[in-house]
């Protein structure tokens, strides 16, 4: 098979085109899960624990049952009957309007054993805390991970620097809230689900359910983003569908905003203790890691330390913490932002200790190839040389301060399948079993057909977001594009080759005499005896043509790297940091869509100064309960804090496709972190950085002065 | 999230309304723009049985002038207040305030008298009115009566209103050479209600000392309240920039503040005094005109 | 809104005339003044007179009348999602947080999720399926697609609508106008780069095209 073009070559990949599903997004006329209004359509909502641990002993439904318009009512939709987390569903039920539904979870009459909890992470440590599971300690064993003589690496040090750094538990906070409609035709299921993988809530609800597999198909043309919060089938889902067969009419089951908070998802916290080592000709020579982080009442709350630098010598003991809180899922990047905080702040600080440029010092330490001309690239972008050498050189109330910060990602392309559908009249299908979750994955479906067929895009018509389509992965990990991309090229060049041989028989020639250039099929001897793409099609007759072709080495590559400088201004009087620009390099391998892949390393950079500056889960002591699950009182970054942003592509297109959702968000806590102590000379060592504690941290740091 | 049921009348009068809220007494509640009664019927927080929509009474929507006095409708919504040439001239940091309140989604609906009634701890409004010397119109069963800002704000989510009584005016004072006011917020990064909001007035003499200092804050505190304190330090003294730095250095003692996952305490007491000075600063510059 | 009544008045009386029952333009329901007291409380229902439980009303959304059953605590953005099948308006936190049911109500972005329905007779609704003509997208719908001004497009609608309504009062804003103009309304996906660039090429070419 074919590598792909060259770029010179390349008429329509990585090309800036809008994409094909926007005119329907911006009409509002683009359907979502949340969206979906059959005929009789029933409305179901979930009743959930207000306890974070607790027995459901009774569950009294009959005034629910009672009240007009509830059309079903299930008492039995928790597993266990001991809840572990406010919000775990306890009950649901189906009604014939929004306000016969709101009416009929208020009477519910549950009594519940209530059960000693821990609402966070330092209290599940303290000795004696109560248990979240009754059998297990809450601080699970460790994981170590390590290599080298970490005791001879700081023996050998000339300069150390340790701490301990904290980060919070951040939401996905999706728009579109989890949830699905579904309805039975027969035996058979049908759902839609706002979900990032449509063979995966395929198989899970058919196993929750136990019904065959080929008995279920999960639909999601457009979804409102998942971030990985919708990686896995929900128990919403398999309820719904219960609700259903009960009632045989379609039902629509979306969490609520303040559930999907409960239970939507997360990112774990972290509580780092860390040590770092050089020699004073700036080699790291040891790193000693012990972190804890809590998932809920999940686990792989885990941080990749040592993140992305060489060490020879290093050790990483993790434990996972549980607590009476909702469990935690793939969020964007899984244990990367949290290891960036860590990580290239004390690089920072080892570098100041040593008397060494930041950059500089990492350029000593980074081993991967692409990523030191990366930094290089985006350092002159930036204008790394006007930052002050002295951190908090600035006077008066407002300070300006520089920083930096890398990032990284491993996985790259894997097994997906996809079918072409040629038909006389010239136009052709493209079906793949992935989804596109906001990132443009239908819009580069019709490119590469386009660019490989060399046919106007209007011709093709990418489908994708139905199980019944051949199977592709979830779309998570950034593996989607170097999946699906390669899979289309592959089945392209399949319908080529079967297109080319009609041409043949119909030429009465050899295949191989035969060429193929802009969309025409001519002989190479003799290229007046030509078909064009439409006479070519017109040879199926009454027939279409079926093509099945998959994802294959050679065509995306795995290992992303990359980096981030921040600017920031902070208030001395307030706290308060406003980030005034972020330049970030991408290396992006071949990049399909240069629009929507911008679009993606933009919105990863938002995400990360949300992270760094807003986002907090905050759980009440008290009740064990989240106080601010709503957009009112968590607050995600919006258009009032969004900086200027520069992203700079470096292309390199011989690696093939890989992905890029996830890493750009990777740097931006750090960098902005770093470019606050540059500013200021203090040391965020928590996130969210948030005004109070700025300001917290410059008091003491002035108090601290006045003693010296 | 949905509220109760509840019953709806549209009101097209004052009179109308004041007449259904005697009738309907304590289980009717009055809806303006909605922005603080909507929400909290749908958490089920409040459950009136009648809801009286006024936002239909034109009589309240106005905004004119009558002399050294403005006077602002109690349906006059955020929006208009923040681009009303009228109040841009008469009452500059009206203007400046309401273009404060939550976001353009939010001031298109929110009203003056809504906001005031409410009476929220965080709401921007109640520091305006109590740091302008506003005086706020309240008509009932037996007629209309005002009542001074000073004495209107009772508690969180309590003012001097009594049952059967609605906001229909609000009226400040005309802002003449001599006399300056600003007002300084820290906004909630989500909600943009005040986790402190400082307003100032101040009026200088002939030879440039204050003659009078108004300093409000909302957000701080359970109730909006004056900073008597800085208030009395720079009555009768020059405005300088180390007066004003002096008097604003405590400006509110942290025990009597509020603390919650936006700010502690001990940061509330710390913006009580740098926006105190902000705003006084300002106010100044805007009195020296 | 005052100015642009005024200037319609005639064109709408006219219209209005030569109406027959039934179908019902925009026009007839912006303004109360227009309307003789019996049709306003035909068209409207009966001011002043308590509405309870299931009641059908008659909303005025994208040009046309729609009559809908609804209860006094249904929400504008339930009626028109739920009832009228208009699901461009997007329920994103049901508490006025993020901007996702942005419509216009008299012209004004207004949060469908807060307003009650009955509050919304009488007046003219345009919702994100209203700003089109047909198959011509507005020129600020066109320069959303054509700076990807979204991503998985769920906040986009309400976006879209908060967009035009700033650049109807604003025809030449700041990116800091812009800034405050879309400050309502929250995207995760984080499109709010090339939200600023498409607000600011509708705003070019829409004072291009007068």
């Amino acid at each position: 098979m074919a590598g792909w073009k060259s770029l010179k070559d390349m008429t329509v990949l990585s090309k800036p085109l809008p994409r094909l599903d926007g005119p329907d997004k911006v009409a509002g006329q683009a359907k979502y899960t949340h969206d979906m209004h059959p005929k009789g359509l029933l409305y179901a909502g979930l009743l959930v624990s207000p306890h974070p641990a607790a027995r459901v002993v009774k569950i009294d439904a009959s005034k629910v049952r009672r009240l007009p318009g509830v059309k079903a009512v299930l008492t039995d939709v928790h597993p266990t009957g001991t809840v572990r987390y406010a919000g775990e569903e306890i009950a649901a039920v189906a009604a014939t309007s929004p306000e016969v539904l709101e009416d009929a979870l208020e009477l519910f009459e549950v009594e519940y054993e209530t059960l000693p909890f821990v609402a966070d992470i330092d209290s599940a440590m303290q000795e004696n805390a109560p248990r979240v599971f009754a059998n297990r300690p809450n601080i699970r064993d460790p994981r170590v991970r390590g290599e080298g003589d970490v005791d001879a690496g700081f023996a050998r040090a000339d300069a150390v620097v340790e701490g301990e750094y904290r980060t919070q538990v951040q939401t996905h906070s999706t728009l579109e809230t989890h949830g699905s409609m579904v309805y039975w035709e027969g035996d058979e299921l049908v759902i839609y689900d706002s979900t990032q993988a449509v063979h995966g809530v395929r198989e899970g609800v058919a196993k929750f359910l136990d019904m065959p597999v080929n008995k279920v198909r999960v639909v999601c043309k457009h979804m409102g983003a998942g971030f990985g919060s919708k990686l896995q089938p929900g128990r919403y889902t398999a309820i719904a569908a219960r609700l259903a067969k009960e009632t045989g009419a379609p039902v629509k089951l979306m969490l609520t905003r303040k559930q999907d908070f409960l239970g939507g998802g997360n990112r774990p916290n972290s509580i780092s203790h860390v040590k770092l080592a050089a020699t004073k000709d700036g080699k790291l020579t040891a790193f000693y890691a012990k972190t804890y982080g809590t998932a809920g009442i999940g686990t792989n709350a885990g941080i990749r330390l040592p993140f992305i630098y060489t060490i020879p010598n290093w050790k990483h003991e993790h434990y996972d913490v549980f607590t009476n809180a909702g469990p935690a899922r793939a969020f964007r990047a899984p244990g990367c932002p949290q290891a960036s905080f860590v990580m290239e702040q004390l690089m920072d600080e080892l570098a100041e200790k040593l008397n060494m440029d930041p950059l500089e010092f990492r350029l000593k330490n980074d081993s991967n190839a692409t990523r030191q001309k990366e930094w290089r690239l985006g350092a002159k972008k930036f204008g790394w040389q006007r930052r002050h050498k002295k951190p908090g050189a600035d006077t008066g109330r407002y300070k300006r301060g520089m920083g930096l910060a890398a990032s990284i990602w491993w996985p790259g392309g894997r097994g997906t399948k996809a079918t072409m559908t040629i038909y006389p009249d010239g136009t052709l299908d493209v079906k793949c079993g992935t989804q596109d979750i906001g990132t443009g994955t239908r819009t580069y479906m019709a490119m590469v057909a386009a660019e490989e067929l060399d046919i106007p895009m209007k011709r093709i018509r990418p489908m994708l977001g139905d199980s019944n389509f051949p199977k592709s992965g979830a779309s998570g990990g950034s593996t989607t594009t170097p999946s699906v991309g390669p899979a289309i090229k592959n089945t392209s060049e399949r319908a080529k080759t079967k297109l080319m041989d009609l041409a043949a028989q119909f030429l009465g020639v050899p295949a191989t005499d035969l060429a193929w250039d802009s969309g025409t099929v001519y002989m190479k001897t003799n290229p007046v005896k030509k078909l064009t793409w439409d006479e070519l099609c017109q040879l199926l007759g009454t027939e279409t043509l079926e093509v099945h072709g998959q994802w294959v080495e050679g065509l995306s590559s795995r290992g992303v790297a990359g980096c981030q400088f921040a600017e920031v201004t902070v208030d001395t009087w307030t706290g308060q940091i406003q980030v005034n620009k972020i330049v970030a390099v991408a290396d992006c391998g071949l990049i399909l869509n240069r629009l929507t892949t911008e679009s993606q390393v933009n919105g990863a950079i938002l995400q990360g100064i949300s992270y760094a500056l807003l986002e907090e889960r905050h759980m009440d002591p008290e009740t064990g309960t989240m106080v601010n699950a709503n957009y009112g009182d968590y607050k995600i970054l919006g258009a009032k804090e969004t900086p200027a942003i520069e992203v700079i592509f470096y292309d390199e297109p011989e690696r093939g496709v890989i992905g890029i959702g996830e890493p750009p968000t990777i740097p931006t806590n750090a960098a902005i972190a770093n470019a606050v102590y540059n500013a200021t000379g203090v040391r965020m060592y928590e996130l969210p950085m948030t005004p109070d504690r700025v300001l917290t941290a410059l008091e003491a740091h002035q108090f601290a002065g006045k003693e010296d | 999230m949905i509220p109760n049921n509840f019953e709806y009348i549209r009101a097209n009068s004052v009179q109308e309304a004041l007449q259904l809220l005697s009738q309907k007494g304590d289980g009717a509640r009055l809806l303006a723009g909605g922005h603080s009664l909507i929400p909290a019927m749908k958490l089920r927080l409040n459950a009136p049985e009648t809801v009286i929509d006024i936002s239909g009474i034109q009589d309240l929507a106005s905004i004119h002038r009558d002399g050294g006095r403005l006077h602002i409708g109690a349906l006059v919504t955020h929006r208009t207040v923040e681009t009303s040439d009228e109040v841009k001239s008469s009452c500059p940091v009206l203007s400046e305030a309401a273009a404060l309140i939550g976001d353009p989604l939010v001031r298109n609906r929110g009203t003056i008298g809504g906001s005031l009634a409410h009476c929220d701890p965080a709401a921007d409004y109640p520091a305006l009115t109590l740091c302008l010397d506003a005086e706020i119109e309240a008509t009932g069963p037996s007629g209309s009566r005002t009542i001074a800002a000073d004495d209107f704000f009772v508690g969180m989510f309590e003012t001097a209103l009594q049952p059967g009584e609605m906001i229909t005016r609000v009226t400040f004072p005309v802002l003449t050479r001599g006399t300056g006011a600003a007002y300084e917020k820290f906004s909630h990064p989500a909600s943009r209600f005040a986790v402190v909001g400082v307003a100032a007035m101040v009026t200088l003499d002939g030879s440039g000392n204050c003659s009078s200092v108004r300093v409000a804050i909302t957000g701080a505190g359970p109730s909006v309240f004056r900073a008597t304190k800085v208030e009395q330090a720079l009555t009768g003294k020059a405005p300088d920039e180390q007066a004003i730095s002096d008097a604003t250095q405590d400006v509110a003692d942290p025990a009597d503040l509020m603390s919650d996952i936006s700010a502690s305490a001990e940061y509330r007491a710390h913006l009580c005094s740098v926006l105190s000075r902000r705003a006084l600063q300002r106010a100044v510059q805007a009195a020296r005109g | 809104m005052s100015k642009q009544n005024s200037s319609n008045k005639i064109s709408r009386r006219s219209f209005l005339k030569g109406m027959g029952s039934g179908i019902l333009s925009t026009a007839t329901l912006t303004t109360g003044g227009l309307l003789s007291k019996e049709a306003a409380a035909r068209i409207l229902g009966p001011e002043g007179e308590a509405i309870r439980g299931r009641t059908t009303i008659t909303l005025t959304v994208n040009g046309r009348a729609h009559r809908l059953a609804v209860e006094p605590r249904t929400t504008l953005l339930s009626a028109l999602r739920d009832r009228l099948n208009l699901t461009g308006p997007k329920e994103g936190c049901d508490r006025g947080h993020c901007g996702a049911c942005t419509v216009l109500m008299d012209g004004k972005a207004v949060l469908a999720c807060m307003t009650l329905a009955v509050d919304a007779r009488g007046k003219t609704i345009t919702t994100v399926e209203g700003l089109a003509k047909g198959d011509e997208l507005s020129p600020v719908q066109k320069a959303f697609v054509e700076k990807d001004g979204l991503m998985c497009g769920f906040c986009t609608p309400g976006l879209v609508v908060a967009a035009t309504a700033l650049l109807q009062e604003n025809p030449n804003p700041t990116l800091d106008d812009i800034k405050e103009g879309l400050a309502g309304n929250l995207c995760r996906c984080g499109t709010y780069p090339k939200v600023f660039e498409a607000v600011q090429t509708a705003a070019k070419s829409m004072r291009k095209g007068g």
